[in-house]
């Protein structure tokens, strides 16, 4: 407790003047709660590598970086480490225990969750995300699934109160909802292929590890898409 | 503790310290924490901000603040974050008016 007491007094924090508004990162924007279209220009914010993406994309197709991705490490290890994480923890009893499970049906969800449609692959587990409230129970979860085309891949959704989407990089290819998508990655590390869409309250996200770029691979992950949200 | 197996988020109020923090053990995310504290019978009203920062845990705390006027003092704290896509993302938000952390830091 000490020790997390020390941490907290060093973190990056400051007074700001008192108001009787709201201040949010995006002090100059009017927010509502839900999804709010903006500018591009409106929402950089530190360790935002977009201007650097679009360099690459044009060049490449893809955003470029010199290290894997921190996801796309996690993605490529998950399939070996989940039988013996479910093995573990499987008939755990704890609520807020958010290691894998063999079923989305032993994760205390607030929400009503179908599962992935059928893919060409197998599910590899399933994680509590988001939120958890001692209510309802986690707000939100993940499938880790394999398919045959797309790598090793995961779904995930949690509930939101706000996003700001650039009307620039915004899309409307998941059943008409607000969608964006990128391709990260490089030759030595692999590509994280990601697709996220988004509703007034929940944030929804499929993304794959391939070993491989292949631009039509994005195709697919939208029918993929498609197919996950009308059942959810 | 939830911190440690998956992200969670809390405010308290009228503990040592008025606070709002969202941390997840072994985790880098970007993080934006707003947490306002009122005092209910002085009217005092100020936000104290954790700007956006990569890290596993983001806290923004004002240290002794309820001092010799604990029990009057409310918290309501907004945890923004940085969607894969680069989009920003309101996550949660919560008002409390005591020191329990319920979602939070529980057992």
């Amino acid at each position: 407790m000490k020790k997390i007491l020390i941490i907290a007094l060093i973190a990056i924090s400051s007074i700001a003047k008192a108001d009787d508004q709201e201040l949010t990162p995006f002090p100059g924007l009017k927010l509502k709660d839900g999804i709010n279209m903006v500018k591009n220009a409106d929402i950089m914010i530190p360790g935002d590598t977009r201007n650097e993406d679009d360099e690459s994309i044009k060049l490449k197709g893809y955003a470029e970086t010199n290290d894997a991705d921190d996801h796309l490490n996690f993605l490529f290890h998950i399939k070996k480490e989940a039988p013996s994480e479910i093995k573990s923890y499987d008939n755990s009893t704890n609520p807020v225990d958010s290691h894998l499970r063999s079923s989305y049906k032993k994760i205390p969800l607030a929400f009503k969750f179908s599962g992935i449609p059928k893919v060409d692959g197998r599910v590899i587990g399933y994680a509590a995300a988001g939120g958890y409230s001692q209510q309802g129970g986690w707000d939100g979860v993940v499938t880790f699934f394999e398919e045959k085309d797309l790598g090793i891949c995961s779904y995930t959704t949690f509930a939101i109160q706000k996003v700001l989407l650039a009307e620039e990089k915004t899309d409307y290819s998941v059943n008409k909802k607000p969608t964006v998508n990128s391709i990260r990655g490089n030759k030595k590390s692999g590509f994280l292929y990601s697709l996220n869409w988004y509703t007034n309250n929940r944030l929804h996200s499929i993304e794959c590890a391939n070993r491989s770029f292949e631009p039509s691979l994005m195709g697919k992950i939208k029918n993929l898409a498609n197919r996950v949200d009308k059942k959810n | 503790m939830a911190g440690y197996n998956a992200l969670t988020h809390h405010s308290r109020a009228n503990c040592v310290n008025n606070e709002t923090i969202s941390w997840h053990k072994g985790h880098q995310y970007w993080f934006w924490i707003n947490s306002r504290h009122r005092h209910e019978f002085l009217r005092q009203d100020h936000q104290v901000i954790h700007d956006w920062n990569l890290t596993w845990r983001a806290a923004a705390v004002h240290w002794g603040e309820p001092g010799g006027g604990a029990g009057q003092w409310s918290v309501q704290g907004y945890h923004w974050m940085r969607a894969q896509n680069n989009a920003p993302v309101q996550v949660k938000s919560e008002y409390v008016t005591d020191c329990s952390i319920y979602d939070g830091w529980w057992d």
